[in-house]
């Protein structure tokens, strides 16, 4: 097994100790000791890391039966992924109880938005483009990172497929097909054009019916629906460039175009199946990044991007004026991050960043018109670092001005945040850290939350947040037989304070407000073991649990104070069994969690009941001659066909099939 | 079904009346089945649940001799729910009806609550019955007329779009056209009552009144009373009248209301958008000398949804959401509170969520 996590660096020393001589002194004795083989584990990132970090890769992906991207956060612990069913329903992450719209999410580095809701849709984002993704709690303590990375509670970094700059050329193509419908193609091809440059060119297609069948229980009534008007189609395509530059540079170029086009489900409705919802999202981003270092001490990273993304929303219904309800936002960003590192001593990195974008929204929503904001973000962050004690500590300035044409603009704001953390390394000869870390931040209320018609509201104030954290980590070899043990447990407290909500004037008006406050206690638990049978058979065992009490503080004495926050759950986890070796490797896992409530209040019949799913893979790879390879996975999901909802009305689908053909050539 | 027929063919005889959702209290009282004597005294309460949260409605009995409300009634005798967003119901006949709209179904029932047949219809938001028919007003601008023998739709009508409430008088029905999902447009075709011949089930004219009619009721002199509910922002919500000759005339500024014995009692919602804070006021109007009473209760409830009166006892109630973090709890039990005929609070029955309407038995 190639198990990048562990890479034992061997270090082989001969030494010839000189004897002391107590005889003649032309007599020397010669004395030769066996040699000695020091291993040394090598600390993995999420286990040395300032800030709780929890990574995934193909490899665990595999290893954890991830068949959707997005299922790799459910065997994250502290997360909670809002998940709609199905392969086009939304998917988004909320992580330790402070809303999915605290969650930033970058690509390659690059910061992903959505400035109407504030939340990124991860179901567009695909497991066969994605090499790796990473959730950070709080903020990486990496130096180069841009200010505006580092100005959410919460952070999840996609990385697509690094350029292979070791083969001249490397193309992979991958098939896919799976139950209700679902079939999906990629395709890679990378050149290297010379020893600095090289281009990639990646594209996709999925399409998926979706249709898959449910249980729908009508009090005492049990039957077999299907959801329909459940379509799913998308393609995307994505050119990138790399260019080694002087200074240990790299400049990256990458252009990509995103079209999907859905239709919605809707929530389920008793005696109702019918819905016609359909959506299209386009996306069109370029990107300019540049990494390396100026001078001696000093490192510089620039990243720059331009996006563009369409939202066409329709409602095909008698019920609406000329037949339909259409509602069509085009949002653009602008981009600019510059971060200078300098390193005064081998101990201390010091750095500054500048984030300077401009986001607007149109919309044909005449009442709302056009809306922008111009976002300024500076951050100043020290790391010191000591054998055994890493410091880190950050300020950010942020500056926010907003722009509307037909209504009142928004508020503008502007505040100065601090950051902090610090991570102990507890015994020398162990790889076991001690953790902690304090952080102050907001968000800004959405174009939604301050525009949109009679609900919105221009004089909001941002959304805070302040997390406290502590926790251990350890990895360790503990025998020859027992080649990883890797552990974290953290526990948090966090507080969400002027909670942008939705409230109610009277039987027809919403207002926005900030009102909520939120208390968020928790614990998370990661472990990873490894035990190899024989060389190259593995056999790896995953697990993470949580336990979340995440509750609302608002107004004493309200139905819904001191109660569970609708859709979280007090406890979740997940355990995962693969044998990986060149035969056929297999993976067993189970996900779940306790009941959770579909609202605030606990109103009595929006009580979910807790699940389990399960789900088995199995995959092997082939070599074929030269570097060819040829892999086959197949992921049984929902092995049980438990019949369950993430989301209240939004039915999960029941056991089904998903198979991969991965070809390198 | 020979039995259906006989307690259809005896509602036919005896139905005389009018009954809608705006104006199901009114008196005469619907008639009662001689074949089915139904529940004791008392009313069923509709809880229109809550979409967003996919709570769907339940039914709950108001027991006059015990003075208890039991809640989710329906599902006890049939064992299923009675659909998502439930809008009105009324009794006709020998029978119980009343429609949710995001299920788009109308529940067949009989007076004690059994269900019998669920027709289709298309987003119902309200009802009205006469002369053997029940009358749906359909969100896509359609009312229905169903046979209430057959439980078939005999015969369809196009009125403006978003119709709501509807009242029947002299012969003809009364629609409300809201235009309520074009108020990006200021409702720009919703200003209008649309009035069917009923012998003929055609349109007879389009009456132009305030701006976003929602909700009707008439009296026993021919008249029909329409609220214009206005933008809920700079338009107030204004009560109007309506004579047998369609004059239109401005009674008071009102968001809700119930019509019983030739009185209207009302109750107006005004949010001051600067303090963002909502005030009620609760009132009575005689239909008849226009005399208004200020003094309808003597305390109201937190976030009104309905009016009604008992045409009997003449016990007034409101219904209301609680209050929870963030203003009105819209997923949370909500509260009916029973007045004497002089305002004077005498009870308070915990709901279902969002209580729409109370439907006093025959």
């Amino acid at each position: 097994m190639k198990y990048s996590s562990l890479l034992p660096a061997c270090v082989l020393a001969m030494l010839c100790v000189p004897s002391v001589g107590y005889a003649d002194a032309d007599t020397v004795r010669i004395m030769q000791l066996d040699s000695v083989r020091v291993r040394s584990l090598l600390p993995r990132r999420d286990i040395t890391s300032v800030t709780p970090l929890q990574t995934t890769d193909r490899i665990r992906m595999r290893l954890t039966n991830v068949a959707d991207l997005t299922d790799a956060f459910n065997h994250m612990a502290g997360v909670f992924l809002r998940d709609y069913g199905g392969t086009g329903g939304m998917k988004t992450v909320s992580v330790r109880g402070l809303g999915a719209s605290h969650t930033g999410v970058t690509l390659d580095g690059i910061s992903m938005t959505d400035v109407q809701t504030g939340q990124v849709d991860l179901s567009r984002y695909n497991m066969m483009d994605i090499e790796s993704a990473e959730l950070v709690v709080a903020e990486k303590t990496g130096l180069l990172q841009s200010a505006r990375s580092a100005s959410s509670s919460a952070t999840i970094e996609f990385h697509t497929t690094p350029t292979d700059t070791a083969s001249p050329s490397k193309h992979s193509l991958t098939l896919e097909q799976g139950s209700f419908g679902h079939y999906a193609m990629r395709l890679l091809w990378q050149q290297r054009l010379s020893g600095r440059w090289s281009i990639q060119a990646a594209g996709g297609a999925l399409r998926a019916r979706n249709d898959y069948p449910y249980t729908l229980t009508n009090g005492q009534q049990q039957t077999r629906e299907r959801r329909i008007n459940n379509r799913v189609g998308t393609y995307d395509i994505g050119l990138s460039s790399r260019l080694l530059t002087g200074g240990n540079g790299m400049l990256r170029a990458a252009v990509n175009w995103y079209d999907s086009r859905q239709h919605l489900p809707g929530q389920v409705v008793y005696y109702n199946p019918s819905n016609n919802e359909q959506q299209r999202d386009r996306a069109f981003l370029a990107s300019l990044s540049w990494r390396g270092t100026l001078f001696p001490r000093w490192s510089l990273a620039v990243r720059s991007k331009w996006d563009w993304n369409e939202c066409r929303y329709k409602d095909i219904s008698d019920i609406y004026p000329h037949g339909s309800w259409t509602e069509n936002y085009r949002q653009q960003e602008g981009y600019f991050s510059g971060v200078a590192g300098y390193a005064p001593s081998s101990w201390l990195q010091m750095a500054y960043a500048v984030d300077y974008f401009h986001n607007g929204l149109i919309s044909n929503q005449s009442v709302n018109g056009s809306v922008s904001r111009h976002s300024l973000l500076q951050s100043l962050t020290a790391v010191a670092r000591w054998p055994r004690l890493t410091l880190n500590g950050r300020i950010i300035y942020s500056r926010y001005i907003n722009q509307a044409d037909l209504v009142a603009d928004a508020r503008d704001y502007s505040h100065w945040n601090a950051s902090a953390a610090a991570s102990v390394r507890l015994l020398p000869e162990e790889q076991l850290y001690l953790r902690t870390f304090c952080k102050g931040i907001f968000r800004l209320p959405t174009f939604t939350e301050s525009y949109y018609y009679h609900l919105g509201n221009p004089d909001l104030s941002p959304e805070k947040t302040r997390q406290l954290g502590m926790g251990l980590s350890w990895q360790k070899r503990p025998a020859s037989w027992w080649k990883l043990f890797a552990c974290t447990l953290d526990a948090y407290f966090n507080r969400v304070s002027d909670k942008i909500v939705s409230v109610p004037m009277n039987l027809h008006q919403w207002r926005t407000v900030n009102i909520g406050e939120i208390r968020a206690l928790g614990c998370d638990f990661t472990m990873e073991s490894c035990w190899p049978v024989r060389p190259s058979h593995d056999v790896v065992l995953h697990a993470s649990l949580s336990i979340q009490d995440v509750t609302d503080r608002t107004v004493s004495g309200s139905p819904s104070y001191g109660r569970q926050l609708a859709y979280i759950p007090r406890l979740s986890g997940s355990l995962s069994l693969a044998s990986e070796n060149p035969v056929l490797s297999t993976a067993l896992s189970l996900t779940g969690c306790t009941h959770r409530w579909a609202t605030h209040e606990h109103a009595p019949s929006t009580r979910l009941p807790g699940y389990a799913e399960l789900t088995a893979s199995l995959w092997r790879t082939l070599q074929l001659r030269g570097n060819r390879t040829l892999s086959v996975r197949l992921v049984l999901r929902n092995l049980c066909n438990k019949s369950y909802s993430v989301i209240k009305g939004y039915p999960m689908p029941g056991r089904s099939y998903r198979v991969a053909i991965g070809m390198n050539f | 079904m020979k039995h259906l027929f006989l307690k259809a063919a005896s509602a036919l005889l005896i139905a005389m009346s009018l009954c809608s959702c705006s104006d199901d209290n009114d008196d005469p009282r619907p008639i009662i089945d001689p074949v089915d004597p139904g529940r004791p005294a008392g009313a069923y309460l509709l809880n229109q649940g809550s979409y967003y949260s996919n709570i769907a409605g339940s039914i709950g009995y108001l027991d006059y001799p015990s003075q208890t409300l039991t809640d989710s009634i329906f599902y006890t005798l049939n064992g299923i729910l009675p659909g998502n967003t439930l809008q009105c119901g009324l009794f006709y006949g020998s029978r119980f009806y009343f429609i949710a709209y995001e299920s788009n179904a109308l529940f067949v029932c009989d007076h004690l609550l059994h269900l019998q047949k669920i027709v289709k219809t298309d987003h119902p938001r309200a009802l009205a019955a006469d002369g053997g028919h029940l009358y749906i007003s359909n969100y896509d601008g359609h009312v229905f007329k169903l046979d209430t023998l057959s439980l078939e739709v005999a015969d369809t009508v196009a009125v403006g779009p978003n119709p709501e409430e509807m009242a029947i008088a002299g012969g003809y029905l009364y629609v409300a056209n809201s235009d309520g999902l074009n108020y990006a447009n200021n409702y720009a075709d919703g200003k209008s009552v649309s009035k069917i011949r009923l012998s003929t089930f055609t349109l007879e004219k389009n009456i132009p009144v305030g701006l976003n009619p929602t909700r009707m009721a008439a009296d026993s002199d021919g008249n029909v009373y329409v609220i214009a509910s206005g933008d809920y922002g700079s338009t107030p919500s204004v009560l109007q009248k309506i004579d047998p000759s369609d004059h239109v005339t401005d009674i008071a500024q009102a968001t809700m209301m119930t019509l019983s014995l030739d009185t209207i009692y009302a109750v107006n919602s005004v949010t001051d958008w600067t303090t963002y804070e909502t005030s009620n006021s609760y009132f009575s109007i005689s239909t008849r000398s226009l005399e208004r009473n200020d003094h309808l209760v003597s305390e109201g409830v937190e976030w009104p949804i309905m009016i009604a009166v008992d045409p009997v006892s003449r016990h007034l109630f409101l219904s209301s959401f609680t209050t929870g973090a963030y203003g009105a709890s819209y997923n949370t039990s909500g509260y009916l509170k029973e007045y004497t005929p002089s305002g004077t609070p005498l009870r308070t029955y915990t709901t279902g969520v969002n209580p729409v309407q109370l439907v006093f038995t025959p």
